[in-house]
């Protein structure tokens, strides 16, 4: 079943077959939670959301006209989930900060960098976390944003260049994108 | 700085601030968080193997579009369909009567159905016709009667 194409699964699991919806989740899950932790900073509360984004796509399946489109269908509907917990919580004060432990100048390094990332547009924001986490490929990226992998580079390329702008402005002058 | 160097430096930078390690998929903690929807994806396909024909036409029917267009075709049809009745149902139309052999037209139930729509006279010129078509003058009712009984 990890070899089956999206398409076959999306067709499959709208039919009724869990397992091809499972491994659709599998698949998707560190781009959904990407998506979410871009909007809400906070890693606990974006997998709790790409979860919930989950639940709401087996219910919406088969309102799901053009399969091909899953990916990105399935982003939207995470990003909605990431809103609504956005609204409940009002937990978009800062990327959440998982080297807390230390004040340290490089805890006072990556503070920076979450500052500059909160001050990105969200589009720039997503694609960021969406090439930084780990177990993804350009090709589902390009399947989740819509987007070519070219425009994706172009995308990327623009968000680091605004994101090193704005840690030359807080002093960090030897980033030169 | 070279531009490369800081780009690698940025990234290091990112992925040390955020993260980013790969979030895993646990398929059984999911279907036991939201059980509920879990079993509605699933029933689905119980559901698809039950319905046939009408189980599609029931689910068409769901949409409010399909039941005014379904409301729609009965209304034609029936429009269509009365002005037909009222036709048969109460004068036949000459060019099929022609279109009838002269046996059949003195059958039992071609003769009572000219009855009723005109009475003897009806029957008469009915009669006519059929010895027309045969090639005999008119015949009357009397004949006809008589020729029955011998």
């Amino acid at each position: 079943m990890a070899q089956e194409p999206d398409s076959a699964l999306v067709e499959a699991a709208a039919k009724g077959d869990g397992d091809s919806f499972t491994e659709l989740c599998r698949r998707y899950y560190p781009a959904m939670v990407a998506i979410a932790h871009s909007m809400l900073g906070d890693r606990h509360l974006a997998e709790d959301v790409a979860q919930q984004a989950f639940a709401s796509a087996a219910v919406k399946l088969p309102q799901l006209r053009q399969k091909a489109q899953f990916a990105g269908w399935l982003a939207a509907i995470c990003r909605n989930e990431a809103r609504d917990m956005m609204r409940r919580t009002r937990a978009v004060q800062s990327i959440d900060d998982h080297s807390a432990t230390t004040e340290s100048n490089e805890h006072v390094v990556c503070e920076s960098v979450r500052a500059a990332l909160n001050k990105l547009s969200a589009s720039a924001r997503e694609v960021i976390f969406l090439r930084f986490y780990d177990g993804m490929s350009y090709e589902q990226i390009s399947a989740v944003l819509g987007i070519s992998e070219q425009a994706i580079n172009g995308r990327l390329r623009r968000a680091k260049k605004k994101l090193a702008e704005y840690l030359r402005r807080d002093g960090y002058d030897e980033v030169r994108l | 700085m070279n531009e490369q160097k800081d780009e690698k430096w940025l990234d290091e930078l990112i992925s040390r601030s955020i993260d980013t390690s790969e979030p895993r998929f646990d398929a059984e903690q999911w279907k036991q968080k939201y059980p509920g929807e879990f079993q509605a994806l699933v029933a689905r396909g119980a559901r698809r193997s039950q319905v046939g024909r009408f189980g599609l036409l029931s689910i068409v029917m769901r949409s409010q579009i399909a039941q005014v267009a379904a409301a729609a075709i009965v209304i034609i049809a029936v429009g269509l369909f009365i002005p037909h009745l009222e036709r048969g149902g109460h004068q036949q139309d000459p060019s099929q009567q022609w279109e009838k052999s002269p046996a059949e037209m003195v059958s039992a139930m071609s003769l009572r159905t000219a009855y009723n729509r005109g009475g003897m006279e009806a029957l008469e010129e009915q009669c006519d016709r059929a010895a027309r078509i045969l090639g005999q003058g008119a015949l009357s009712m009397a004949d006809l009667f008589e020729d029955l009984n011998g």
